[in-house]
């Protein structure tokens, strides 16, 4: 009796080493806690002083009469502005909002606003940039353009949410200049566009300068390589890293802490900037999943999930956050967002019944996002007729992604035009799994041209009615080539 | 004999430790689910009491709020994922009165549903499961009363995201203590079942709209001033999206071959668009003049609604088609 009772005791030890005790995420305020930190160790800046008369006109005179100067003078006069320095910055800012000021003069401010590189100049300088405010392309490229001048690096943020916007070429080209300049390679999405597509010949050639430009200063033969090693997890560290300032991460806390706000404009504009922010910005994103307001950790968790693979960082965290019910199902949107191959097992647990039926769904399209042939066991599981249809259909998309469609393509079918099914994430799910099959086998490229016969006007959309026929015709000519669809690949 | 019998209880115990060692292992290694099973996981499961609530709602467009196409395109598809917070979204008591919705990631094709609006948060400090307009302990849905869900700081959480909310509040009818709940969840008609219609009906219900604006014309010298004034809408004409618009278009009279001409457009633009915000709030009136030589004589004026933006051939527009009539009347000197 002895025996068994140590043995059970000795049992009970073993499991206890074994299990951890439930863990509870912790929450607790963040970014309140970090910007007032970052407050304290940044030099105070002071409300600008309201410049004197005697200022006032003269450095008015100096930005108005170089307007219209030439050569050497134009040039000294700039020296004059810079030597001025931040005192000069306001009285510059209200000259540019001078309804009758003509090119000449704003160009003469916003040049007056580059020289003279301050905190406050910089400031001053993104307002201009700002496409709802600023009609006008020139000024905006023209601001950007001194942007990518300055030293400053605290304005990143608000150039990335510009991207989110800007119609303008030259702005875009002169903003991935600036970015650039401080080691953030977002903007190359935007060159690239523009480099194949501008809206005239000069602003593509002056996008393929820019690209060039970028990709020799941040060492790289070619931009294709510098954008995939910047779209990576970069283990081998390819890409130039910058040092950010004290006020760059206090900007980055300032953008977290807007996720709360209610606006989702405001909201998206910050995770714009926040996800297309350098890859040191995942620190700060981690320790945010545990922000106190539950928007802030579910938007955290998207702006990581749109960070992809250069957030693999955050996937240990990710996974702990998987047992934080406001969040869950957001991070395990993350951990496939991201690609976090580790976290497969702790997603299979995730889809198991008993977990809340939201964080099973977004378990089971974490899976596929995964790509991992792996998780085809788990994800078959799923698709028992016990289960929801919102499961099942989940499971069925995870599964075709990663080409295991025997038993799922027929049920996605289905969810076309079955009640209470998601036919438009079926009809999505569909179409891109038509469109990779294409490429290897000649009927799903047949398939596939009937299938997009069937859209309609792009340029228009339509009613219920007409949304409901093509379902129901898409879903017929599937349902009419399954047995070619499901054998197996010769 | 003795011997034999402590080694088959030890073996006995031993299997049992083994079998209770498992278990406890399979409890401990099981992660705690994140939340307990809620007792509604679709609004199909209020179908069976609520039946006509259920099919009111089922042909509303909250119902349809994750399929319409009209959303779906603006959305590009819900790629702007800033569209599923309020498209599909999680109960608004979750996060609470005042507080943005969560986006849900399950049955996104229930839309608006039922749960979003009525399911309580486990261990809500009113002891239901659901709110509702009246007290039921004995129902099996366990409603309580809660005064919230039928405010109109209840559909904000929402419906401010394009200030509606807001714009009601600037109007007379938010001073009188009229709500949204007044125009857009009427009592059902004598007859049926007590409690308000669920179709919930708003832009999409041209009936509404008419009722919501009044267009007249009159004189001044030799042309036409067109006045659209909002009577009826508790909020701007139109609110809620920068797609929607209502569009003054005129052409003479007596020639219906003639194509319409655009006089003027209510509309909030986009934020990337050059374009003056132009909607009309309530109790306002827009005047808006006919300056055109052809426009002289008898001309007839139209507006039209539409839920998108732009017109397919925006030099050529064609309302009749692509927008629906609200009001059309006929000027003659």
């Amino acid at each position: 009796m002895r025996t068994v009772l140590c043995a059970i005791a000795l049992a009970c030890c073993a499991c206890r080493r074994d299990s951890k005790p439930a863990a509870t995420f912790a929450i607790r305020k963040v970014s309140a806690v970090e910007i007032a930190r970052l407050e304290g160790s940044l030099p105070a800046r002071a409300a600008p002083a309201e410049p004197s008369g005697d200022l006032r006109e003269r450095v008015r005179g100096l930005v108005l009469e170089r307007a219209h100067a030439q050569g050497k003078m134009r040039a000294l006069e700039l020296e004059d502005l810079a030597t001025i320095g931040d005192p000069a910055v306001p009285v510059i800012d209200a000259l540019l909002d001078e309804k009758d000021r003509g090119p000449e003069e704003r160009l003469s401010a916003l040049e007056a606003l580059g020289a003279i590189d301050t905190v406050s100049s910089a400031d001053a300088l993104v307002k201009r940039i700002d496409q709802e405010k600023i009609r006008e392309p020139w000024i905006r490229a023209q601001a950007a353009y001194q942007v990518a001048k300055l030293t400053s690096d605290h304005v990143l943020p608000s150039l990335l949410a510009q991207l989110k916007y800007e119609l303008d070429g030259e702005t875009v080209i002169w903003i991935a200049a600036a970015l650039a300049k401080h080691r953030n390679y977002a903007g190359l999405d935007g060159l690239r566009v523009l480099s194949a597509s501008g809206a005239t010949a000069e602003v593509r050639a002056d996008a393929q300068s820019m690209l060039a430009r970028v990709t020799g200063e941040a060492g790289f033969q070619d931009s294709e390589t510098l954008y995939t090693a910047w779209n990576s997890s970069d283990s081998g560290r390819r890409v130039p890293r910058a040092e950010p300032s004290p006020r760059l991460h206090q900007e980055m806390w300032r953008r977290i802490a807007d996720l709360a706000e209610f606006d989702l404009r405001r909201v998206d504009d910050a995770r714009f900037a926040l996800s297309r922010s350098a890859e040191w910005v995942v620190d700060l994103l981690v320790a945010a999943l545990h922000e106190e307001d539950p928007h802030v950790r579910l938007h955290v968790a998207q702006s990581l999930e749109r960070m992809g693979r250069r957030a693999s960082a955050a996937c240990g965290e990710l996974v702990l956050a998987l047992d934080e019910p406001h969040m869950a199902s957001s991070a395990a949107a993350a951990l496939g967002g991201i690609g976090c191959t580790d976290a497969l097992d702790a997603l299979e647990v995730h889809t198991q019944p008993g977990n809340d039926p939201e964080l099973r769904n977004a378990a089971a399209a974490a899976l596929g996002r995964l790509g991992s042939p792996a998780a085809i066991p788990a994800l078959r599981a799923l698709l028992a007729p016990g289960e929801s249809l919102d499961l099942r259909q989940a499971a069925a998309q995870s599964l075709v992604a990663l080409g295991e469609i025997a038993t799922a393509l027929p049920l996605l079918v289905d969810c076309l035009t079955t009640p209470g099914a998601d036919a438009g994430g079926a009809e999505s799910a569909l179409e891109a799994w038509l469109a990779n099959v294409a490429t290897r086998r000649p009927k799903a490229a047949t398939l596939l041209e009937q299938w997009k016969a069937m859209a309609g006007d792009p340029a228009q959309t339509p009613p219920p009615a007409e949304v409901a026929s093509r379902l129901r015709a898409r879903c017929k000519l599937l349902r009419n080539s399954m047995p070619a669809l499901v054998s197996p690949e010769k | 004999m003795r011997d034999r019998g402590g080694i088959a209880r030890k073996a006995i115990g031993f299997v049992a430790l083994a079998v209770g060692g498992i278990a406890l292992y399979a409890v401990l290694r099981r992660p705690a689910p994140t939340s307990s099973a809620q007792a509604f996981t679709s609004s199909e499961q209020c179908k069976a009491c609520h039946a006509q609530a259920y099919a009111e709602w089922s042909t509303s467009w909250h119902a349809q709020a994750w399929s319409d196409p009209e959303v779906r395109a603006l959305s590009n598809d819900f790629q702007n994922t800033d569209c599923i917070d309020c498209h599909a979204s999680r109960p608004v008591f979750e996060t609470g009165i005042g507080e943005r919705v969560l986006p849900r990631s399950a049955r996104r094709g229930e839309g608006i549903d039922c749960i979003a609006c009525h399911l309580l948060p486990e261990g809500h400090v009113s002891g239901g499961l659901v709110a509702g307009t009246r007290d039921a302990p004995g129902a099996a849905c366990r409603p309580v009363a809660l005064r919230d869900l039928g405010s109109s700081a209840f559909c904000a959480v929402c419906h401010d995201q394009h200030e509606t909310t807001k714009q009601w509040k600037a109007t007379d009818y938010a001073a009188r203590g009229i709500g949204c709940v007044e125009c857009h969840m009427v009592a059902r008609a004598a007859g049926g079942s007590k409690g308000s219609d669920h179709a919930m009906m708003g832009g999409h219900d041209i009936e509404l709209v008419r009722r919501a604006v009044e267009m007249r014309g009159r004189r001044e010298g030799s042309r036409w001033l067109i006045e659209v004034e909002n009577v009826g809408a508790g909020h701007h004409f139109p609110t809620e999206e920068r797609s929607r618009a209502g569009d003054v278009f005129w052409r003479p009279l007596g020639d219906g071959a003639q194509t319409w001409r655009h006089a003027y457009r209510f509309r909030s633009p986009y934020h990337h668009e050059d374009l003056p915000d132009t909607l009309l709030p309530a109790h306002e009136t827009r005047t808006i003049p006919i300056d055109d030589a052809e426009a002289s004589g008898a001309i007839e004026v139209a507006l039209f609604y539409t839920l998108k933006p732009y017109w397919a051939d925006p030099a050529h527009p064609d309302p009749e088609h692509e927008a629906r009539l609200v009001h059309r009347i006929e000027l003659r000197p």
